[in-house]
């Protein structure tokens, strides 16, 4: 991972990137964007700016939509690379280029070129800043004006910075995209409240929204040093304060604020210096303050019994239900069936007693035995056998979300 | 070194230089250099490009230069390949110069 390369390599791949993008130019007669990272120094490669390319190269995808005609990857010692044949317009594509640049500070740090089909290179029409001191860049280059130690640093904060930020996105996204998941037994979810009166889907919309700071907090917190247990149980108690004051006082997503800080630091740790996301995200569980001791942040965050049970032992049912989206082809319905049906739901118990926790996992096992195409229909009649037992599977809810946030930060602890 | 055929070498990428390199019977370096940093390092260029052409013997050539902010080393490593592929002596390896 941090193996540097020599300038005789790097010069080597630059020409044999521009004799890729003359054959690409010559077969699709199309515009061509080809995508490398500008990082100063011999090392090429890192989490960070690894992290950076593909969340770029996503955004790239969805961006070029159905004007993405080819696409191809590099991933060598000197550097991630991406040509992408595109059918549109050259100065379109540019300027399209140069928003995504623009879009976040890291994006200093990617290089998007478009060559037009005749093979020449569009340059953006205002010139770079140099990352150190904001002058004109490729005279400071030119010079090695600020010395490689400075231009490093600077990028590395760019990119613990871009790590935050994206990661607490992700987060986001998969608490909302749990709460939107249409029909849940009991849940709350754009139909109706399940068997609740006193929060909706705008509470849970803007209890997930209040909480991005929260998870950027964490995220950096497991950049800066993977024993962050302490400072992450404070963040994590003003991040419920504010979560309550967000919802009018009903707890939405206690759950996620636990577990979601739990993995989100280890995933910062990972990202710093590697190792295993499970073995760091227990180890943080396992180094809670317990709640008896007179620090009354500590009070908060040692976790549920289910919840913190599950920290313990590595995720093993949220890592499940990940799988079951892998397995899933797009679907939530196979992992959220896989959840209610396995996990000990606290919050059956507390509400249904074994009784309650025993009639969910029976019907959701038998409805994820049966046919995928009647899952929605027969979730929707546990839903209503749920609202009349009063039955809320809080718990299986907050797991599924964590499994959407592992699966789609799995480029960082899991497939290289 | 006897250059045989016209050759290129470097690409139009920030950071680098391309470098063509077509041999001439007579009238010594002929030089044409366009570069995003003309102002401030133009001579500079000048003067490594010509300084390498020396190095490796080369005594008439029309050398076609259009440099994006290559350093120095970049711009010897690629005027060296330009010279060497024209002289299809493609396969010598060769220290890059500090």
């Amino acid at each position: 991972m941090v193996k540097g390369v020599s300038l005789q390599e790097m010069l080597d791949a630059r020409e044999a990137r521009a004799s890729r993008q003359r054959q690409l130019l010559r077969e699709y007669g199309k515009p061509l964007l080809s995508f490398t990272m500008n990082l100063a120094g011999p090392v090429k490669r890192g989490r960070l700016s690894d992290l950076l390319f593909r969340a770029m190269l996503e955004s790239l995808g969805r961006t070029l939509g159905n004007a993405l005609v080819y696409q191809e990857r590099t991933d060598a010692a000197s550097g991630l690379e991406a040509l992408l044949v595109c059918a549109l317009p050259a100065e379109e594509l540019k300027a399209l280029a140069v928003g995504l640049e623009e879009a976040r500070p890291a994006g200093r740090l990617c290089d998007l070129d478009v060559l037009t089909p005749e093979g020449g290179v569009l340059s953006r029409e205002s010139p770079r800043a140099c990352l150190v001191c904001g002058g004109p860049a490729k005279v400071c280059a030119r010079s090695r004006a600020h010395g490689l130690e400075a231009v490093q640093a600077a990028a590395d904060a760019l990119l613990r910075d871009f790590a935050a930020e994206y990661l607490s996105e992700l987060a986001v996204d998969a608490l909302i995209r749990e709460v939107d998941l249409t029909p849940k037994p009991g849940l709350v979810d754009r139909c109706n409240t399940g068997a609740h009166r006193d929060m909706d889907l705008e509470t849970f919309h803007r209890s997930a929204r209040c909480l991005s700071p929260y998870f950027r907090q964490a995220v950096t917190l497991g950049l800066e040093r993977r024993d962050c247990m302490a400072q992450l149980q404070r963040a994590g108690l003003r991040a419920e304060r504010t979560m309550l004051e967000v919802t009018g006082g009903v707890n939405t997503h206690k759950g996620a604020v636990y577990a979601f800080g739990l993995i989100l630091a280890a995933l910062g740790s990972v990202l710093a210096e590697g190792g295993d996301l499970y073995v760091k995200a227990a180890a943080l569980a396992a180094a809670a303050l317990p709640p008896d001791t007179p620090d009354a942040a500590a009070r908060m965050r040692y976790g549920a019994g289910g919840a913190r049970g599950e920290a313990l032992a590595g995720f093993p049912n949220a890592r499940r239900a990940q799988r079951a989206l892998r397995a899933g082809d797009g679907s939530l319905f196979p992992a959220l069936l896989t959840l209610l049906s396995q996990v000990e739901d606290a919050n059956l118990l507390r509400r249904g007693g074994e009784e309650g926790l025993a009639f969910v996992r029976g019907k959701a096992a038998s409805i994820l035995a049966g046919a995928p195409e009647e899952y929605v229909c027969r979730l929707r009649e546990l839903d209503i056998l749920c609202i009349e037992k009063n039955l809320s599977p809080g718990g299986s809810a907050d797991l599924l979300a964590l499994a959407l946030l592992l699966d789609a930060t799995r480029m960082i602890w899991g497939e290289p | 070194m006897e250059l045989k055929k016209t050759a290129v070498a470097g690409t139009m990428e920030s950071s680098d230089i391309m470098v063509t390199v077509e041999p001439r019977e007579s009238g010594g370096i002929v030089l044409e250099l366009t570069s995003s940093v003309m102002k401030q390092y133009g001579r500079r260029i000048e003067r490594v490009i010509r300084e390498t052409a020396a190095e490796l013997g080369v005594e008439h050539a029309l050398i076609c230069a259009v440099d994006k902010g290559a350093l120095d080393c970049t711009v010897r490593a690629r005027v060296s390949a330009a010279i060497f592929r024209a002289a299809e002596r493609e396969n010598i390896t060769w220290e890059v110069g500090k």
